[in-house]
Order: C-alpha cells, then structure tokens, then sequence
C-alpha cells in the first residue's frame, strides 16, 4: 500500500532491533485490516515471543 | 497512478457513457455540463465503485432503464474503473450490482453488489483475477480515510479549515498519513501487557496481584506525565523555531529596534518636560510678580524702622498685651501666676498704670507697632520667595537644556529610522523578550516533568523488580513474562515512532504547503503548522495574513495536494465544483492559482486531477487559464429525447454552451 510505504519508512530508519521493527511491521499489518482486537495482538505476542497461548 | 478509462453503465442519470482517456492530456480532465446533467452522479458512481458508498436507492438504477423494461427483467448497474498503476501495471476494477423490475414497476436488488478486480503485468499481457479478496486489494490501494481528501466537493473547500472543528484537521492528517497506526499499536499492546501481568499475578499469589495493583498505578502516572512532557517539548521546540525566526528577522535590524525603543521613550520624555517647563515658567512668573511688588516696599522698610525706634524711644508704643484682659485680673483679684492681687497693692498700681500708658498711647504708636510686625513677615516672604524664584530659573534653565539635547537626539533618530517599518521592528523585539521568557518557562516545566518521570520511572523499575521476585517458581507466570516483557517493548517502540512520525508529517507538510504557495502568492509567504494542526499563513514578520474566499479555497487544495505529496499517494483528485460558487472576479483569481499549481502537479508528479464542472464556473476566461495544459474537455449533456431522464458524453464543449454570449464569442474567436 502506498502510504504503508511511509510508515515502513518510519519504523526502518528507527534504530529499533530487527525483532521490534519486525513486530511492528506485523502490527502495522494487523491494523491496515482494520480494527483489530486486543486477542488479534495477544496471539502476535505469543507467537512472536515463540511460545505457547495461554489464552484463557 | 492514472485513471485510463471509466465506464458507468445504468446509473442515476447516466445511462451508458465511457470516458476513454489513454489519448490526448489524461492527466487533466474537465468533465462540464450545467446542472443536473450528471457531474454528482459521475462522481457518486467512483465513490460507488471505489468505497461501495451506495447512492440514495431513487438515484442508483437509472429510471430510464427501469421504465423501457419489462416486468421481472433482471438489469445490471456498473462502475468500472480500468487504472494505469504506479509500477506500470494496469488493473481493472469493476462494481456491478444486479436489480429486478418489480411487477409494481419498482425495482428490487438481486443479491449484493459484486466487486471484481483483475491485473495485468503489462499492456500486451491479459488481465487475470488477483488473487486477494477484491475489498482488500480495494482498501491497500483507495484506503477509505481518503475519500473525504481526494474525492470531494470543492463547494466545502472555502469553508475547509473554517467548518473544521478543533483537532479535525489534525486528526484527518493523522489518519490519513497512517501515524495514528503506532498510537493504536502501542495502545493494543500495553492493554495486552497489562492483560499478561494480571494473569500472572493470578497464577502467583496475592503478594505478587498487590505489587501488580501498585505497579499499573504507578504506570498510568509515568503515562500522564510523558504525554505532558511530550506536549512541553512540542511547546519548546516550536518557540525555539520562532525565535529562531525572530532573530534572523532582526539581524542587521536590531539596533533599529532598539532606537525606536528609545525614540518611544524620548518623545514620551520631551513631552512631559515641555509639559514641566510650560509649569514652571508659569510659577516662576508669578513668583517674580509677587516678589516685585514686595521689594517695592522694601525702599520705604529703613524710614518706617527708624520711626519705629523713636516712639519706641519716646516709649510710645503699645504693650505687648491686651489691657481688657488685664483689668479682669484686677477685677478677679488674681494674677496670672496664681498670686492674690491686693486691691491698690503696689503690683495693683504697676498694672493700673500699664493700662493708662497704653490708653494713651497715639494711633501712630499702633500704626507704627502693626507695621514693624509686617516689616517682618514681608522681609521673610521676601527672602522665601527669592529663593523660590532662584530654584525654578535653575529648573527652568536645566529643562530647557535637557529639552535642547533630546530633541537633537530624537531629530538623529528620525533620520536614522527614516525608510524602516520600525514598528514592524518594534513589534519583533517585544516578541523576541516574550519568547525568550516563554521558552525558559517552558524549559523549567521541561525539566521537571523529566525529574517527575524519572522519579516515578524508578518506582515503576522497583516494582517490576518485586512483581518479578513475588512471581517466581511458576513455570506457566515465567512464560508470560516473557511475552509481557516482548508486548512493553514493542509497545514503548511504537509510542516513540509515533511522536517522531507527527513531527515529521507535520514538517513535510508545513515545507510542502509553504513552497506551493509561493507559486501563488507574491511576497514572502510562509506556513506554519502548530501542534494542533492549525494551518496558518503568515508574512515573514510572523503576521497572520487574512485570505479571500478564493484565496482560502486555494489554501486547501495546497493542503491536499500538500498531503498528497507528504504521503506519497497517486490516487487522482477528482473534485466536483471546484471553483465553487464563487463570484466572476475571485472565480478568475482562483482559476489562475489553481492553474499554476496544476501544471507542477500534473507534469512533474503525473498526478491526475479530474474537475466536473458547471457552466457558471468553466467559461472562456477560466478556461484560458489552463489553456496551456491542454486538458482534456468532455460534457455530460441531455441525450435528445431523453430529458432529465439520461445523459450522454460528449467530446469537447456543449454544442449548447456555444449558444451563451461568452462562450459564443470564443467560438467566433472574439476571446482568445
């Protein structure tokens, strides 16, 4: 998408650690799919962190 | 990214039209045509085709197809849209929706409207289906939050940053620039951090649910006071700039601010000095009237002293004391001193006698007496006012000095200042000092709130540190952590992009907005953007300048061609009115502006613009003004026989249009 091109921009010239800039770019990801919700993020933590759902 | 062809078949008033743009200037097109003829509905059909925003149900199916149907017949309404894409592909975007005649003579839909997207690599490949569902490949590339930017009346642009209500602007550009994407991140994951530390303090113990309880509390303070620090250092930075602004603005010029501080300062004294002096003069005078008068006198004081000294030698002048109130002492038989007085005792005899003297005493005697006592009282008036008279000739003397040299100098102030716009001078050093107190407030407030944050950063660390201890020896709680730990960190990383991408918006657009309006705006002509977003346009001295109507209109197509740019968006701007209902003058005026900034934005960006506009806005005189862009002209028109009920598009200007005087006397090349 064309403006996610600036916002890519943002978070690559960040001098965040690939991890974060990776986690953010799938957030930005989740959201362009238009309100996500809070169990959307808690499964990209947990795979993200690479463990195991504990989701209730 | 450009619109190659659009195709609307049974829509509203509009039949069955194809606008083929792959030849000529497709990347300024004027669809005309007077009111009613379809330019609304034009537009309605891409908001339809873009955003699935259906138009009202008496507006969607055209009524002429409806009405030259039969009964139960099933009738198509489509939108396609066929657009060259910024890496040279090509896509085709279609909506279709299918409707039946009813056997009342209504119609009725038939099913949900089908949107079909399909590709091609290149112009001698086939266009493919893509692979995505179409609303999703619609949204990456027509995002909804840009329909109100890119897709618009320009009726509502004079009235665009007038109706906007505080924060609309702002939060429209946020919106639309995406940024508020890592405000919703970091929000999503500290709900999700949060989430984690409560399960985990469940799954540890009370201890551990306490010092988590302590812990978000603590959390939301540092929250407050970050987002305050965050707005303080906007506040700062912001002064900082101006001031930059102001001192590079006052270079070479200062002085002269200060001499027509001083020059202020000195005409204010003149005036009150002239003002004493005109006082004092008018004191002195009358001193020197009174005075006089009283040394004339003065001649005759010797000859009335020395008369005095020989009745006072023939012992003829009064006592110095009443007789009536002597003769009640004899009378009360008690003296002054308390003493009994004894009739026709010696002091009895004394005081009789006092009394005979004074009886007999001549009136010259008293005259003398009373005379020698204002002989006195004059000679101190005398050398009073003398005195009086020698201090206001000294005032006198040194005011008119004092007056002699601040007029020399407010003279060589004049000459100095001659040609300057001192007061503009004047007005720039006042703000300087007021900046210069403003930023070291802000700076103080800056460092607190640093201090406040740190403070409460340290308590936060402490808890986590006991939250962390109160929660160990659970495998399940230690696995959470970590994810808990990964949410914070991803969270804290999307807050901090999510300032800087505000700051950077905000600048892009602030430089964007200011260099495009040079193209329409002789002078030296700046933007600024606050941190509410507050779209100002100023002179270089910092003054707001007042915009006309179609000069504010211009400011937001600039605004949105502005955003346009800032966000790298090819998306066409297709605007219907866009000279508004404007009068002939600032209709003209806005048509030219708008022209120089087009021939940039269509030539250099290949961005499309596409206008519809009505007969009281496209005429001879605004056509001319983009006469060198060569657009492409099209009108929507009645088909003949058809009235009000389908219109057609034709090439070029309405046959019709040539019938009014001015596009008549074009057509007869009588207006160039």
């Amino acid at each position: 998408m064309e403006d996610f091109s600036m916002l890519r921009k943002f978070i690559e010239d960040s001098d965040f650690t690939e991890e974060i800039k990776d986690a953010l770019l799938k957030s930005i990801m989740l959201e362009m799919q238009g309100s996500p919700a809070l169990s959307d993020y808690t499964k990209l933590v947990t795979q993200l962190a690479g463990g195991i759902s504990l989701e209730d | 990214m450009k619109i190659e062809k659009i195709s609307i078949s049974n829509f509203g008033i509009i039949a069955d039209v194809v606008l083929d743009l792959t030849s000529g200037n497709g990347n300024l097109v004027f669809v005309n045509g007077e009111n009613g003829r379809g330019k609304t509905t034009f537009q309605s059909a891409l908001r339809w085709c873009f955003y699935g925003k259906e138009p009202p149900i008496n507006k969607f199916l055209s009524s002429y197809i409806l009405e030259s149907s039969d009964s139960g017949a099933l009738l198509n309404t489509s939108v396609s849209v066929q657009i060259l894409m910024d890496d040279a592909s090509t896509a085709f975007v279609e909506r279709m929706q299918v409707f039946q005649k009813t056997d009342s003579g209504t119609s009725k839909r038939v099913g949900q409207p089908k949107l079909s997207i399909k590709t091609r690599k290149s112009e001698t490949g086939s266009f493919v289906d893509v692979l995505v569902d179409p609303e999703i490949w619609i949204r990456k590339y027509f995002p909804e939050r840009l329909i109100n930017f890119f897709l618009f009346d320009g009726e509502l642009m004079k009235n665009f940053f007038a109706i906007s209500v505080k924060g609309a602007i702002e939060n429209a550009v946020k919106e639309i620039a995406g940024v508020d994407m890592f405000e919703s991140i970091a929000s999503n994951l500290s709900q999700v951090e949060t989430s984690l530390n409560r399960k985990i303090s469940r799954l540890t113990g009370t201890k551990a649910e306490k010092i988590n309880e302590e812990k978000e509390l603590q959390r939301r303070l540092m929250e407050d006071i970050y987002s305050d620090y965050r707005l303080t250092e906007d506040e700062l930075n912001l002064k900082k700039e101006r001031k930059s602004e102001v001192v590079a603005l006052l270079e070479g010029v200062e002085g002269l601010g200060l001499q027509s501080e001083r020059l202020k300062v000195i005409e204010a004294d003149l005036e009150l000095k002239t003002t004493n002096l005109g006082v004092t003069n008018t004191a002195f005078q009358m001193q020197v009237l009174a005075s006089g008068t009283n040394s004339l006198l003065q001649n005759s004081f010797a000859e009335l002293r020395k008369k005095v000294a020989h009745a006072e030698k023939e012992d003829r002048l009064p006592p110095p004391f009443e007789p009536a109130r002597i003769l009640q002492l004899i009378e009360d038989e008690t003296c002054l001193c308390g003493a009994h007085l004894e009739p026709k005792s010696k002091a009895v005899l004394k005081l009789e006698a006092i009394i005979e003297k004074y009886t007999v005493a001549s009136d010259v005697g008293r005259i003398l007496d009373t005379t020698s006592r204002q002989i006195d009282l004059i000679e101190v008036e005398l050398r009073t006012g003398w005195q009086f008279i020698q201090d206001k000739n000294n005032a006198i003397i040194q005011l008119r000095a004092d007056i002699d040299k601040l007029t020399k100098e407010r003279d060589s102030l004049v000459e100095k200042l001659q040609g300057h716009d001192v007061d503009s001078i004047r007005l720039l050093a006042t703000e300087r000092k007021n900046l210069d107190r403003q930023i070291e407030a802000l700076i103080s407030k800056f460092s607190s709130l640093k201090e406040q944050g740190g403070n409460v950063a340290l308590v936060v660390d402490r808890l986590d540190k006991e939250f962390s201890e109160a929660s160990k020896g659970n495998a399940q709680a230690d696995e959470l952590k970590k994810q808990a730990h990964l949410a914070n960190e991803i969270a804290s990383a999307a807050g901090k992009i999510h300032s800087i991408a505000i700051q950077q918006v905000r600048q892009q657009l602030q430089n964007s907005i200011s260099e495009k309006f040079k193209l329409i705006m002789d002078g030296d002509v700046k933007t600024q953007i606050n941190e509410n977003f507050e779209v100002r346009t100023l002179r270089s001295d910092g003054t707001e300048i007042e915009l006309s109507e179609g000069q504010n209109m211009m400011k937001a197509y600039i605004f949105s061609i502005a955003l346009r740019e800032v966000i790298n968006l090819g998306f066409p701007l297709i605007v219907d009115t866009p000279l508004g209902r404007l009068g002939e003058g600032p209709r003209t005026q806005l048509a030219s502006m708008l022209s120089n900034l087009l021939t940039q934005e269509i030539s250099e960006s290949k961005r499309q613009v596409i206008f519809l506009m009505h007969d009281g806005e496209y005429t001879p005189y605004t056509r001319k003004h983009f006469a060198d862009s060569h657009p492409t002209e099209v009108y929507l028109a009645y088909e003949p026989g058809f009235d009000t009920k389908k219109s057609i598009l034709g090439k070029g200007i309405d046959p019709n249009w040539l019938k009014f005087t001015a596009w008549k006397d074009w057509a007869e090349e009588k207006i160039k």
